[in-house]
């Protein structure tokens, strides 16, 4: 009996190991760094993680459904750059430039998708083949320079405050509960799962595996809209190059947060945390004064750990599930 | 050839190997002699190809051991094996197609072809020469194997076995792809390896093929060793008699059903060179059967039925009014309801859970604005784990953990909770054991009983003969005979289902 507790806070810890990894982090700055446990520090570390987070919910959709979208870091930056020189134009209400901005997420995922299930090509290819063309039409749309000046009502969207908490932070919570919802109670959620898990079964049970592919990459581009709002707020302009390399940070996240990489589960709280541990790794480095190119090898290495630990956990957890079953058939 | 000189090479005895919920084997044994072509048969979940991955070391046997030249020997992989000088040809082709010949035979085994630290292509092309001249195969060492034939394929994988200098090589259904010419090129190769001492295991549907070229046969049934005797002491009757072994009526509830009006019709399928001319039509409670050799086109016909394949034309009726099926969703919204024959690749979605598995086709009965009522769902999923009687801990277990019957008894759930007025199964009882086998008949019994038209595609002619009211001969395509459950006999189905296959 005693034996079988044991194991159930074993699955658990297996199950939650990406919390538990933050817990730890977090045990060992408060300690070395008495900076770290700050309320302003706290909201710092979660307003920096806020537009990688973002993006990373909407990848954990995709992953969910066995996709890929390598487009999503110059797919922000081209959004950027559309809603920032939207937004400066003279009597443009900033929600409809938002919104513009999302519309055109919105068409980026549609291409995504429908290229890769028309032509019935790998969607890590066809992306990145699309990632080229956002990242040319970023350039083109903008002239190559940065776009500053951008209007206070923006600026708020990324630097403002509602109370005490940070507004970035209040629309990544509320991302990823509606996310979270999303996939976990919805009919279209369960889809995404199931076409993750096996697309081929998945169809045959009636469901429409193009459409479902469809969704998950048209949330993607919605994301990475929201996410390219807060992003011009922020920084008070848009760069060209902003979003640069955001996909593979979004990989890390998902993959740290336990949703697989080859699909037919997703872990939307598993995501957030995983960006907050990202998010702790970098300001705890920078409070411990660690310069920021070995900040850069620390993070890949993290990374790197997360992921072997996953897989090792895995066949920890086979193998218990194996014991159990053997157990009952003898 | 007197087989009783010939010296023993190998015995597996005792052989026991459990998987979750079966007991896959149960005190197995199998004796091979040196010189021998020896028959390995029993139906489709006997067995033999569990036997056989334990001989080759993929699977462990929980119990039991394996002589090999009169010493015992344990293997723990494929290697061990293969440098014992033991190989398989497995059914499927397993080539790299963008290599040649010489490459695919010599994979993973280059080094003895280095010369200072580069692979010399000179020296294994004529090696590969000197093996196929050996054997007597015209084929061209530097042919691509993607522009080789099935037939040419098959050469080349049993050149690689016999590259090991195998002294036993396994042959999974090697004539199953394959022409008559080919087949005879086959048989003079297999016969010729034969009397320079190599042992070969054939694994074959095809009872014809045993009795003209196997020594002996081993027979087994459901995870059991039933009997080893010598081809030319068996008569096919016989055999048929062991490989089915059990009395009909025990396991085959079939109880008598009243059969109602015409719910389903179809009317000259057909898609393109794989089936035509399908016409038949299915009545309220009835069973009907579709019997054939594997690669007849059963499943595909009715793979093209539910819309998972395009037809190519023909017209389906549900209830006497034309309905347009171009999707599997089509079909279960048009009250079909498809069990697949393929668990692993087209049933189970492995990463989630019975209950998600279960209601993933009548989702949208639970929903409500697309969000899923989640005590709706569970209802559902908790009566059908009850109407199945499926075991598992909880609803919430991975679809995965649990065994091929239950896992079978999931996926008929599934399509049932859409209330399919036609239920297609594709060899609903491949590979699960016997108690579960019975509870899956007595189900389409139950099922029938309601009024429901049930199709079943099954390659067990016993199992059709128990459950079906009419029985459909499907071969090359075409359906081929028709049969009323009474009016025919095992063997008669048997015959005209082998013959018609070997005389085209």
């Amino acid at each position: 009996m005693k034996h079988e507790n044991e194991m159930k806070f074993g699955d658990f810890v297996l199950n939650n190991k990406a919390l538990f990894i933050l817990t730890f982090l977090i045990i060992i700055l408060s300690c070395s760094s008495p900076v770290f446990l700050t309320q302003s520090n706290i909201f710092n570390v979660i307003r920096q993680v806020a537009i990688g987070g973002i993006v990373s919910l909407g990848f954990t959709v995709i992953m969910a459904s066995g996709c890929m979208d390598l487009s999503v870091g110059n797919m922000l930056s081209m959004i950027g750059v559309i809603i920032a020189l939207l937004a400066k134009i003279e009597g443009m209400p900033l929600i409809v430039a938002c919104l513009i901005g999302i519309a055109v997420g919105i068409i980026c995922g549609c291409i995504n998708a429908t290229v890769s299930t028309v032509f019935n090509l790998a969607p890590f290819i066809v992306t990145l083949a699309m990632s080229q063309v956002y990242n040319g039409a970023a350039h083109l749309i903008s002239n190559g320079k940065p776009v500053s000046n951008l209007p206070e009502s923006l600026v708020t969207v990324g630097q403002g405050y509602v109370g005490i908490i940070p507004i970035p932070v209040i629309i990544l919570f509320a991302a990823t509960f509606v996310l979270y919802l999303f996939l976990t109670h919805t009919r279209i959620g369960r889809h995404i799962l199931a076409i993750g898990g096996n697309s081929a079964a998945a169809r045959v049970s009636g469901v429409n595996v193009n459409r479902t592919k469809l969704i998950a990459y048209v949330i993607m581009g919605a994301c990475v809209a929201l996410a390219a709002i807060i992003m011009d707020g922020r920084a008070a302009s848009a760069q060209v190059a902003a979003g640069a390399g955001m996909e593979m940070d979004a990989i890390a996240a998902v993959v740290i947060g336990g949703t697989p990489l080859h699909g037919g589960y997703g872990n939307m709280v598993g995501t957030l945390i995983g960006c907050l541990i990202v998010g702790v790794i970098n300001n705890g480095l920078n409070l411990l004064h660690v310069s920021s190119y070995w900040q850069m090898v620390g993070k890949g290495v993290i990374i790197l750990f997360a992921i072997i630990l996953d897989s090792q956990s895995t066949k920890i957890m086979e193998r218990h599930n194996k014991g159990k079953m053997g157990a009952k058939a003898a | 050839m007197d087989n009783s000189a010939k010296t023993q090479v190998l015995k597996m005895q005792h052989i026991t190997k459990l998987f979750p919920g079966v007991r896959a084997l149960d005190d197995v044994e199998l004796e091979l002699k040196k010189g021998e072509i020896h028959a390995l048969i029993g139906e489709n979940g006997a067995g033999k190809s569990t036997l056989m991955k334990i001989l080759l070391g993929i699977y462990q046997p929980d119990y039991g051991e394996i002589l090999y030249k009169g010493e015992p020997v344990k293997f723990h992989q494929p290697e061990d094996a293969l440098r014992a000088g033991i190989s398989m040809i497995h059914q499927e082709i397993s080539m790299m197609p963008n290599l040649d010949v010489a490459s695919n035979i010599w994979i993973a085994r280059e080094r003895q072809f280095m010369k200072k630290g580069l692979l010399d292509h000179k020296a294994m092309h004529e090696e590969t020469k000197k093996l196929l001249d050996k054997l007597e195969i015209s084929l061209d060492p530097y042919a691509k194997a993607k522009n080789l034939s099935i037939a040419q394929l098959q050469m080349v994988k049993l050149c690689r076995a016999i590259s090991y200098h195998a002294q036993i090589i396994v042959m999974d259904e090697p004539t199953s792809a394959l022409a008559d010419a080919e087949i005879q090129i086959l048989y003079r190769i297999v016969r010729r390896l034969v009397r320079e001492g190599t042992t070969i295991v054939f694994i074959s549907h095809k009872l014809e093929e045993i009795f003209e070229i196997c020594d002996r046969i081993t027979i087994m049934r459901d995870g059991k060793y039933i009997k080893t005797a010598r081809t030319d002491e068996m008569d096919r009757q016989q055999l048929i008699a062991l490989i089915a072994g059990r009395e009909l009526e025990d396991l085959y509830p079939k109880e008598p059903v009243v059969i109602g009006e015409t719910v389903f019709e179809v009317k000259d399928l057909k898609r393109d060179s794989v089936f035509e001319e399908i016409s038949f039509d299915v009545r309220a409670g009835e069973v009907l059967g579709f019997c054939g050799l594997v690669g007849a086109g059963r499943t595909e016909i009715m793979r093209g039925i539910f819309g998972i394949d395009k037809l190519s034309k023909g017209t389906i009726s549900m209830e006497g009014r034309p309905v347009e099926i171009r999707s599997p969703q089509d079909a279960i919204k048009n009250g079909l309801g498809f069990v697949t024959e393929d668990r692993l690749r087209l049933g189970c979605i492995g990463k989630l859970s019975l209950k998600h598995n279960m209601t993933l086709s009548n989702l949208p009965a639970y929903c409500r604005a697309g969000f899923i009522n989640g005590r709706k769902e569970s209802r559902a999923s908790a009566d059908m784990m009850g109407r199945m009687a499926i075991k598992a801990y909880s609803d919430k277990q991975l679809i995965s953990q649990l065994s091929g019957g239950n896992q079978q008894k999931a996926l008929i759930g599934r399509s049932l909770l859409t209330n399919p007025k036609v239920l297609i199964m594709d060899e609903p009882t491949r590979g699960i054991d016997v108690g579960s086998k019975s509870e899956i008949y007595k189900i389409i019994n139950d099922l029938a009983k309601k009024g429901m038209a049930v199709m079943v595609v099954s390659s067990e002619i016993q199992e059709l003969l128990g459950i079906c009211d009419r029985i459909l001969v499907i071969s090359h395509g075409r359906i081929t005979g028709e049969f009323d459950r009474e009016n025919v006999t095992q063997t008669e189905l048997m015959n005209a289902a082998f013959k018609q296959a070997e005389h085209t």
